[in-house]
């Protein structure tokens, strides 16, 4: 019989060995991963968990727990629902990375990394939980930075800022386990508050922390930011709820819930500004996300179940939008080679579907109705309008921010060249036609009729109670 | 392996204040040098310091692991430098404009002498004033000056090579202060194989940099 946590870690090991020689043929090793992904991911979400079951030739059972190096793995029904959403997730980006390629290296690093996420989800100790959600982050920076040598700032903050971060991380746990051994001994409360308050801030983006954020959706390929902003994200906010529920003494200090409310609000604001006056596409999708994030964590500062399922759905519905912009600016920026503001004259008539992708992903992002992203949004407003309607105009103008910004870069995009050139008359892949007209399906889709997300949001976060 | 702990024997008379100075040298070197050997001949030497006050944390085998992860860093970052400066060599032309100057650190010597001054001053009022946990006093000293060190460096330049030695630094002095904390295999397995990823990924950034402006200008050809 094969235990979960095993076939979990190792298929996409063995499935990134297989397709790295391959790396070249974008096609083939996309459509490999994205058949991994899509196995895992329904395995995640339908096999029981506590029952074996028989998958062609082979017994499994997804709960079993396994000793790894006397370290237990185990598939709990949170890690479950939010791997199997990660894993089905990575196979639609990988389906379409497959049509509009992401860099030779997505496929198979972006597969290792969904390796090391599953081993953080399901490894039960923050200093393990850590330590391989930073392997992750180092595998994804080779797939963020790709074949590119004009700049190298996105993977190297993305590094370094995360580097930075397991420290906290690691006198925290230790300091846990020395309470845990010795409970009756004081435990340095603000010292570990401190120390959270500051590894969460870097993981979470939150100001001053935010700038790996930006530089990564600059640099990084589309879709792997889209995979790196919502996967990265679930993992931490699932160290976060285990944390305070094997912690729940953690809470009686306010620093770590105030740090996230107080530095998700300025996040927010920041966010919404900074996407107000950008000038090229990259940056916006940043301080798009940023925005998003900063409503997120305001969500979950309130330290309440509903705050943690306004902040799991909003992370959800901003996978769609950061999927569905993804493919837009991909496509976009595989013809023109650049996403500037300035460069983008004519690119409405040159790609016409490539530019309506981009932007309805983009005002997705801002939540605007009727896309997806307004559900999660939606839920946010309702979340806060009882007892904090200032800050309800706030999202709601932080939102607008980053839709102006979208409206910005559109009135670039639908702007005409002082004279033709002969690049703007090479017409729009068919097949980016293709994958454009299902993202924005999915998009519109997921708009009207959101309860596909909120069954799994609801279903996450009813396995993961806030204490 | 034998021959490393018989070479561990020999340099044990440096545990203690010899290595913390060493460290402090090391980090400053590090950080105040814009010479890619010199900064990385202080990143070897730093790395066989840190396991040598490793010893006195960690059981030896574990201690060795510290090494064997330096000796592995420096060859690979030796590597990537030489195949940058060797790729700029074979396409210089005299005819053409030059290439960008390989990457050096941004700020002025002065300016990164005067902000060594100040970490060193900030180590001596924060170690006495704030100990670290579970480890010697002296150790505790040369972890703020790696760590300080690092986080200064990643302050004062961008470029990744110069970046990576300062966080390659940092972790270094943190790592030092961790073997105090924690003993497990595990632990200090996965830390190295960290350590080892993040020195590939400083090594495949500071090509991509490096050779840039020489496939930007064939691009251009």
């Amino acid at each position: 019989m094969i235990a979960g946590p095993l076939l979990l870690i190792s298929l996409p090991l063995i499935a990134a060995a297989v397709i790295y020689p391959f790396r070249r043929w974008s096609l083939l090793t996309a459509t490999i991963a994205a058949a991994t992904s899509l196995f895992l991911g329904l395995a995640c979400l339908r096999l029981p968990l506590d029952a074996p079951s028989t998958l062609w030739r082979w017994t499994v059972q997804l709960g079993q727990p396994v000793i790894v190096l006397g370290r237990e793995l185990a598939l709990q029904p949170a890690g479950a629902s939010v791997l199997g959403f990660t894993f089905l997730l990575s196979a639609v980006i990988f389906l379409l990375a497959g049509v509009i390629p992401q860099g030779h290296l997505f496929p198979p690093m972006s597969l290792t990394v969904l390796s090391m996420i599953g081993a953080s989800i399901l490894v039960r100790h923050p200093l393990f939980t850590v330590l391989a959600l930073w392997l992750a982050v180092i595998l994804a920076a080779f797939f963020v930075q790709g074949d590119r040598h004009d700049s190298v700032r996105g993977a190297l903050r993305y590094v370094t800022m995360h580097t930075l971060a397991i420290a906290p991380f690691l006198v925290t746990s230790w300091l846990l386990d020395l309470h845990l051994e010795n409970p009756d001994s004081v435990a340095p409360l603000r010292t570990l508050t401190i120390l959270l308050t500051l590894g969460f801030g870097i993981l979470l983006a939150i100001v001053p922390f935010h700038g790996w954020i930006t530089a990564v959706a600059k640099d990084a390929p589309p879709l792997g930011s889209a995979l790196l902003f919502t996967v990265e994200n679930l993992a931490v906010l699932l160290l976060l709820s285990d944390l305070v529920q094997r912690h729940p003494w953690l809470l009686e200090d306010p620093l770590l819930l105030q740090g996230l409310t107080w530095g998700g609000l300025l996040t927010l604001m920041l966010g919404g500004i900074m996407a107000w006056v950008q000038q090229d596409f990259g940056h916006l999708l940043g301080y798009g996300t940023l925005s998003d994030m900063g409503g997120m964590l305001m969500a979950l500062g309130t330290g309440t179940e509903l705050g943690m399922q306004a902040a799991v759905t909003l992370i959800l519905f901003r996978a769609v939008s950061l999927v569905v912009t993804g493919v837009g600016l991909s496509a976009i920026r595989r013809q023109r080679s650049s996403d500037a503001f300035s460069d983008m004259e004519g690119v409405a008539r040159q790609q016409p579907l490539s530019t309506v992708t981009l932007i309805l992903g983009g005002l997705s992002l801002a939540g605007l109705p009727p896309l997806a992203g307004f559900a999660g949004r939606w839920q946010l407003l309702n979340f806060f309008a009882p007892e904090h309607t200032n800050w309800c105009w706030l999202i709601f103008l932080a939102g607008w921010g980053v839709a102006f910004g979208y409206l910005r870069g559109l009135r670039a995009a639908l702007s005409s060249p002082p004279e033709p050139k002969e690049h703007t008359s090479s017409p729009e892949p068919l097949i980016s036609i293709i994958a454009a007209i299902a993202t924005i399906t999915l998009a519109a889709a997921l708009g009207f009729n959101p309860r596909p997300i909120l069954t799994l949001t609801a279903r996450i976060v009813t396995a993961l109670p806030m204490p | 392996m034998p021959v490393l702990v018989e070479f561990l024997e020999k340099l044990s008379f440096l545990v203690g204040t010899p290595a913390v100075a060493g460290l402090a040298l090391t980090a400053s070197l590090i950080v105040v040098s814009g010479d890619w050997r010199l900064s990385l001949l202080a990143l070897l030497v730093q790395y066989v310091l840190a396991g040598l006050l490793s010893t006195r944390l960690l059981p030896l085998q574990l201690a060795q692991i510290k090494i064997y992860v330096g000796l592995l860093t420096c060859p690979m970052l030796y590597w990537a430098a030489r195949r940058v400066v060797w790729m700029r060599k074979r396409h210089h032309r005299p005819e053409d404009p030059p290439l960008p100057p390989w990457p050096a650190l941004t700020m002025g010597l002065p300016f990164r002498v005067l902000g060594m001054v100040l970490i060193g001053l900030a180590v001596y009022a924060l170690g006495p004033t704030y100990p670290l946990p579970q480890v010697p006093g002296e150790i505790g000293l040369a972890c703020y000056w790696l760590g300080l060190a690092g986080l200064l460096g990643l302050i004062l330049t961008d470029e990744p090579f110069q970046a990576g030695l300062a966080l390659l630094t940092f972790l270094t002095g943190f790592e030092l202060f961790y073997a105090g904390l924690e003993s497990s295999l595990l632990a200090t397995g996965l830390l190295a194989i960290g350590h080892l990823l993040l020195v590939l990924i400083v090594a495949y950034l500071t090509i991509a940099r490096g050779v840039g402006p020489v496939i930007s200008r064939e691009a251009s050809e």
